[in-house]
């Protein structure tokens, strides 16, 4: 399999850095040359899910997914754009596989959050997923969504001044849906990817 | 639990579901199974959409022959075959495709409502007009009431068969039971026809105006510079006379 090499990486990050609007064009042509890259699949899902282009994100994820059943964090991004879709079955199916991880990796323990809160266990979710962002020291984008998630959580519990600061958003401003929308996309890309290239 | 004013409790998927991302897997589901199921989500999905716009719709017309019902289903019907036609990979939003084809859908169903309508109260003038007419000969002619309905019935009949010459349906396959009667029947129209070529200039014309052109008596009152009621006593003496010239041939 011929994967796409670091420095075309790098300067890939950096194109994707200056949000010029030519991101996907910048990818497409590298999956040109790789198209069996997981990684470049991964980054164009989590681009055009930021643009709010969802059925070719979920393309793109599912792709990345079938060539790297490893990639972890494509297989648990996969699966959360699966739950924000409404789709909660294909969601822990898509994560199945990371419930498999060791109990003190971090993705297991979002996956695991996340299941108690579709099942409305909001006390259990938050709980969990604090566990979760205690062992995530190398992805803090994905902590800072998480964050955010569990502050949503004490809401729905009745609970909306629990917490700390940040999981109830006052600090980044990034509150609301939309710039949480923005927030996840940006992560994706920006943070949880070039962090752990090698994690698959 | 709920907290004081917050409202009915959420559900926790609630505070994850993004719009977008709900409708792309609609269509995604679509897509992979096209059956009656995933066209109905959708369906469900953008019901609301399209009630709107029918709302609307029906809110900046003039007040006819329908009511909010017939807008709304025509707007349902122009949802379903949207639906059936969108193509999600084009990366045009749905509701925008979609909004086109409903409005243009009431727009069509509606004007040909309108029309129906027209023909509809038409005919039951038109109908209404060559009755008064024929009972007011009658009244002065006949005394027995079987013989007063069996003039008026025979007259009639004149009148339907000139129409439906005019209408073409002699094309129509003839559901007579057999073929000496479809042959009769379509000799008996020949001569109507032809007896019409030999009435008296005036009463042609109401005929001819009347029964193949459509026109009421009002309009043929107009073109003939006369009043309505000449129009009618024309008219009766036309279909009298025709009914007499057709006792001579039988």
């Amino acid at each position: 399999m011929d994967l796409c090499g670091d420095e075309e990486m790098a300067a890939l990050l950096a194109a994707i850095g200056r949000g010029d609007g030519e991101e996907v064009a910048a990818v497409d042509r590298l999956l040109a040359r790789f198209p069996e890259d997981a990684r470049l699949h991964f980054m164009r899902g989590s681009i055009l899910a930021g643009r709010r282009q969802a059925l070719e994100a979920h393309a793109s994820l599912v792709r990345a997914v079938e060539l790297a059943p490893e990639f972890h964090i494509a297989r648990y991004q996969l699966g959360f754009f699966e739950l924000t879709s409404g789709e909660v079955d294909k969601a822990l199916s898509s994560w199945g596989p990371l419930l498999r991880l060791p109990d003190d990796a971090y993705l297991r323990l979002f996956v695991e959050g996340l299941t108690h809160l579709v099942r409305d266990e909001f006390e259990q979710a938050a709980a969990t997923m604090r566990r979760g962002i205690a062992l995530n020291r190398e992805n803090e984008p994905l902590n800072n969504d998480i964050r955010l998630l569990i502050a949503e959580c004490q809401k729905a519990a009745g609970h909306p001044e629990a917490g700390p600061p940040e999981e109830r958003g006052e600090d980044s401003g990034d509150s609301d849906g939309k710039d949480e929308a923005a927030l996840s996309a940006t992560s994706v890309i920006l943070g949880q990817f070039p962090r752990d290239p090698s994690r698959r | 639990m709920t907290a004081p004013g917050t409202g009915p409790k959420r559900r926790g998927i609630d505070c994850l579901l993004r719009p977008d991302r709900v409708e792309a897997a609609l269509w995604r589901a679509h897509a992979a199974r096209a059956d009656p199921e995933s066209g109905r989500r959708l369906f469900e999905h953008y019901r609301r959409f399209a009630e709107r716009l029918a709302a609307h719709q029906f809110a900046r017309r003039r007040p006819g022959n329908f009511d909010r019902g017939d807008v709304q289903q025509l707007a349902y019907e122009a949802l379903l075959q949207a639906i059936d036609r969108f193509d999600p990979g084009r990366g045009v939003p749905f509701e925008a495709y979609a909004r086109i084809r409903i409005n243009g859908h009431i727009g069509n169903g509606l004007a040909q409502a309108s029309e129906a309508a027209a023909q509809y109260s038409y005919r039951q003038r038109a109908e209404r007009d060559r009755l008064r007419s024929l009972q007011e000969g009658a009244a002065q002619g006949e005394a027995d009431p079987l013989a007063m309905l069996s003039s008026l019935s025979a007259s009639i009949a004149i009148g339907l068969i000139l129409e439906e010459g005019a209408a073409g349906l002699e094309a129509i396959p003839d559901p007579a039971p057999s073929a000496y009667e479809t042959l009769a029947w379509n000799q008996l129209q020949a001569r109507i026809h032809e007896l019409l070529e030999r009435l008296p200039e005036k009463e042609a014309f109401v005929m001819r105006q009347h029964y193949r052109n459509g026109a009421s008596f009002q309009q043929i009152a107009a073109l003939l510079g006369v009043t309505r009621g000449r129009v009618s006593q024309i008219h009766r003496a036309a279909l009298q006379r025709m009914r007499s010239l057709l006792a001579r041939y039988a």
